[in-house]
């Protein structure tokens, strides 16, 4: 059994010291993936995040010795570290730029991608955490769909709800973030 | 969360449901300060533009600068991007100097010069790709950046999925089989697509289905710098799921997921996180389509099944399937396939051991191991290793097959693994002793777990095993290139490598073992001995060839063939005659099997099963009281049957899965341990199921097959790890549904 599967197993029985381990884990080999896809170096693969995060999972996971439960645990750490990986990496080009003018990363410069999906990562980030404070579970949400890819369904799976929820809820916490990125 | 939020929240959804107008009376009445953070949520929610419909990587792929309009790529304009993909993003662009503006999609890259060089080497062959329903490719080249491009035709049209949402089914499967002409047609030049999905398959206005992209994700795929994937994990087989090699059978399973979308109008694998075992539903599950019921469902999950194997064998098979139904005749889906009787080799040793009189061995040589004093020492060695010789080879050959000896067996394998350790630190360059050794832990690894032998169930402990085998016998034969019993017992150890490989369904990696042991043992003096062994290796070679479809090298039948050969120049007279009809036994069987497995040619399997019985029968004469001999007989008498099935001839598989079970049973009974026992079980029951419900007797196949769901789950319980139970867990749970679903209602 690998020490990811074996974590992801603790966890689920309760350990919540597993998690931060687990944490600790996945940050490098993920950014490692991530930075491929933020550096253009990679050879063509496939972009969606759920696809990025199942490289990951199938790389580090012994698929024997896992249920479906920990599989969604699994997706739910790998959310988290998607989002810290994009804010540490939106960070450091900050720290890159000091002195020429600070310029805020922001995903989504293309031409053809609406104006409106450009943001600032970091000030996403910080919104969030606002919003963690007042309804946590919208925020968890945003973290699984956003950072993670995951379907409205497969967010309902991760957090045992309906989707009907998850999808009342998404629609909350965007209206929330919309507002707190708006200039 | 406060009252104050738990207002906010429960007003704002309530609001957001309704059109803008009807919101009114519902905010007039809270409370002031609840309904200006509600008014003001709302006018966020209302803003037309997207926001975080996308999610982050999709914002950062699309973020990926690019080739402006106007800008040139190669004598090429660009006019504007296509799309962004996978690999890359897709611009249209005109050719400036030709005499009409020819429009094409060029393809830009993220890759390196390798990909580059590559491509110049593969551009002739998937330019003579030439087939109407395929998007051609035109050139290729490097930009200015150094980026690689390819230049493709430009096709103007509708993702087949959206194109097909409204035709009548018998439309569809007429779109769909245009698709598989295309396909079939690349595969014939050996070229393999590895990312079908509606998304690649563009409907033009006229109805023609065009397959963009063949052979491009190869094309990227292979580039030195990364061992990652070109691939749609919803589309993808479970074969590049898990970064095996692919072949025309991973283009059959894609196909599969597209005529599944096609059929229901969603995918298999919406909505679940998905695994390389995870197993598709039923069309007519997911649609609730009456229509889909039976033929559709049994085609298309004949081209998704998990294990290559088991798919349709090529994608004219399963083309050819839709157009049985098409024309209303009897589809081969449900036919018996092959792979799952093939992966049943029989050869067992006599390896079962007298537990007792080894544990007081071994615990002797635990303890003499403990033992430090320096004066002792070599003393010690001499004496651990007259043990080791005597345990290992002495004890074990000298004691005939003995059930319920599993328990005791191991204990007797940790021990021995300890002071064979031990043993091995001390015994470098000297080559007898390393031979020995090599040749110690081969046998301990076989009772470990070589599968077609009794033994323990403990794969990986075997392969951890077999691995120190063979880094010894390897060192052996550099330093005595010449040591004819160095050779050989490293053709064995690379032909045990290969089985344990082959029971974890990784055909590639068995199959090189075994090319490996062939070619040693050709080179080997081939006196009778030499011979059946290279019988046995050739058979292994034919397995690993047609169920991993590893045809590169030649065909299974070819080495069957030449294992038929080999084994037949073995005299009756010779000393090694058991083994010799053995493996005439196993050729023809394994021949039998292929014949019936390609469907193609049932009286000549039969032949072959009839063949195989014929030296089988002789061999279980020559010792009647030979356990190990009548279970090879016994699982042939099931082998036979398969084909009997697959011939629809009933009562004939019935009466030979009969004979079969009365040799099983008992001595199954006997060792439940003994994890070959459960599986020629399962198997011999799974096979009576399929002759019973050929005959409509639908109490008794229920029964049979669960007896084999059972054997399967117990097993699993023992070891989750076996690839093989899960996938014959899943056949058995499958026919369990066939019996509900062909038994007639009852009132």
């Amino acid at each position: 059994m690998t020490q990811v599967t074996q974590l992801l197993r603790d966890w689920s029985a309760g350990r919540q010291e597993a998690r931060d381990e687990l944490l600790d884990l996945v940050y490098d080999p993920l950014r490692a993936i991530a930075e491929r896809h933020l550096h253009r170096e990679r050879d063509g693969h496939t972009l969606q995040p759920t696809a990025l995060v199942h490289e990951l999972y199938l790389r580090l996971i012994d698929q024997r010795h896992v249920d479906w439960n920990d599989r969604t645990h699994f997706f739910a750490v790998a959310a988290q570290v998607m989002r810290r990986i994009l804010v540490d990496h939106a960070r450091r080009k900050k720290s890159d730029k000091r002195g020429g003018g600070i310029t805020p990363v922001t995903i989504g410069a293309a031409a053809d991608v609406a104006a409106d999906e450009n943001f600032d990562v970091v000030a996403l980030d910080v919104a969030l955490e606002n919003l963690e404070k007042v309804f946590p579970q919208q925020a968890k949400i945003v973290e699984l769909r956003f950072y993670g890819g995951l379907t409205i369904d497969e967010t309902a799976g991760v957090l045992r709800v309906s989707p009907a929820t998850i999808s009342r809820e998404w629609t909350m916490a965007r209206a929330w973030l919309r507002r707190a990125l708006s200039p | 969360m406060t009252a104050f939020w738990e207002d906010v929240r429960a007003l704002f959804q309530a609001a957001a449901e309704r059109p803008a107008e009807a919101r009114a009376e519902l905010l007039r009445d809270a409370d002031p300060s609840v309904r200006a953070e509600v008014e003001s949520l709302l006018a966020a929610h209302d803003e037309p533009t997207p926001f975080l419909d996308k999610s982050a990587l999709q914002l950062l792929d699309a973020a990926d600068g690019g080739a402006r309009p106007g800008s040139m790529i190669g004598n090429y304009r660009v006019v504007g991007p296509l799309g962004h993909g996978g690999m890359g993003t897709v611009y249209l662009a005109v050719r400036d100097q030709a005499e009409f503006a020819q429009r094409v999609a060029i393809k830009v890259v993220r890759g390196g010069e390798s990909l580059v060089q590559r491509f110049r080497q593969e551009r002739q062959i998937l330019a003579a790709l030439e087939h109407p329903n395929i998007a051609r490719l035109f050139d290729g080249g490097s930009t200015p950046e150094g980026l690689p491009y390819l230049v493709m035709e430009y096709v103007e049209g509708t993702p087949i999925d959206e194109y097909a949402r409204t035709l009548p089914i018998p439309e569809k499967l007429r779109l769909f089989l245009e698709l598989c002409d295309a396909v079939q047609c690349a595969h014939r030049s050996l070229i393999i697509h590895r990312d079908i999905k509606p998304a690649n398959v563009l409907v033009t206005p006229e109805g023609v289905p065009k397959l963009l992209d063949f052979g491009i994700a190869k094309l990227v795929s292979q580039t030195e710098s990364t061992s990652t994937r070109v691939m749609t994990p919803e589309y993808a087989s479970p074969e590049q799921l898990l970064g095996n090699a692919v072949n025309t059978a991973t283009d059959v399973f894609s196909l599969g997921v597209l005529l599944f979308e096609l059929l229901t109008g969603k995918n298999p694998f919406a909505g679940v996180t998905r695994s390389p075992m995870t197993e598709a539903p039923r069309p007519s599950d997911v649609s609730g389509l009456r229509a889909l019921r039976g033929d559709l469902d049994a085609i298309v999950l004949a081209a998704l099944e998990v294990d290559p194997s088991r798919r349709y064998g090529s994608v004219e098979k399963l083309a050819d399937d839709v157009r049985r139904h098409l024309g209303g005749h009897t589809i081969t889906a449900r036919s018996a396939t092959f792979g799952y009787s093939a992966a049943k080799f029989v050869r067992r040793n006599a390896l079962a051991v007298a537990a007792a009189a080894v544990i007081v061995v071994v615990t002797g040589i635990a303890f003499a191991a403990t033992l430090h004093q320096k004066r002792i020492a070599e003393h010690r060695f001499e004496q651990v290793r007259s043990l080791a010789r005597s345990v290992v080879f002495e004890i074990h050959d000298a004691i005939a097959p003995l059930p319920g000896s599993t328990s005791a067996r191991e204990l007797l394998v940790r021990r021995a693994l300890v002071y064979l350790d031990n043993l091995a630190a001390e015994s470098q360059e000297n080559p007898t002793l390393q031979m020995e050794l090599a040749g110690a832990y081969m046998k301990v690894g076989d009772v470990q777990g070589l599968p077609y032998h009794p033994n323990l169930g403990d794969t990986a402990g075997a392969m951890v095993t077999y691995r120190k085998a063979l880094g010894i016998a390897r060192e052996v034969r550099e330093s005595e290139p010449e040591n004819v019993e160095a050779r050989r017992l490293l053709a064995d150890v690379h032909d045990r490598v290969g089985f344990v490989e082959q029971r974890g369904l990784r055909w590639p990696q068995a199959l090189e073992h075994h090319e490996q042991a062939r070619a040693i043992r050709e080179a080997l003096p081939r006196d009778d001995r030499g011979n059946v062994a290279l019988a046995r290796t050739w058979t292994a070679v034919g397995d690993c060839r047609y169920i991993g479809h590893l045809y590169k090298d030649g065909t299974p039948r070819q080495a069957y063939e030449a294992a038929l050969a080999v084994v037949s120049r073995v005299p009756a007279t010779s000393e090694v005659r058991r083994d010799a009809l053995m493996e005439l036994g196993r050729a023809h069987q394994h021949l039998g099997g292929y014949f019936s497995g390609s469907g193609h040619d049932l009286p000549r399997a039969i032949r072959h099963h009839d063949a195989a019985l014929h030296a089988l029968e002789l061999r279980a004469k020559l010792d009647p009281r030979d356990a190990v001999a009548r279970r090879n007989l016994a699982d042939q008498y099931v082998m036979k049957a398969t084909a009997q099935s697959a011939a629809r001839d009933g009562a004939g598989a019935l009466e030979s899965t009969t004979h079969a079970l009365e040799v099983l049973t008992p001595l199954a009974a006997a060792d439940p341990k003994n994890v070959e026992a459960q599986h020629d079980l399962a198997f011999a029951y799974g096979e009576q199921g399929r002759a019973l419900l050929l005959l409509e007797r639908f109490d008794e196949a229920e029964d049979v097959f669960g007896r084999a769901v059972a054997i399967h789950q117990r097993r699993l319980a023992d070891d989750p790890s076996s690839a093989e139970d899960r996938r014959d867990l899943s056949r058995m749970t499958g026919f369990l549904k066939d019996v509900q679903a062909k038994r007639p209602p009852s009132f």
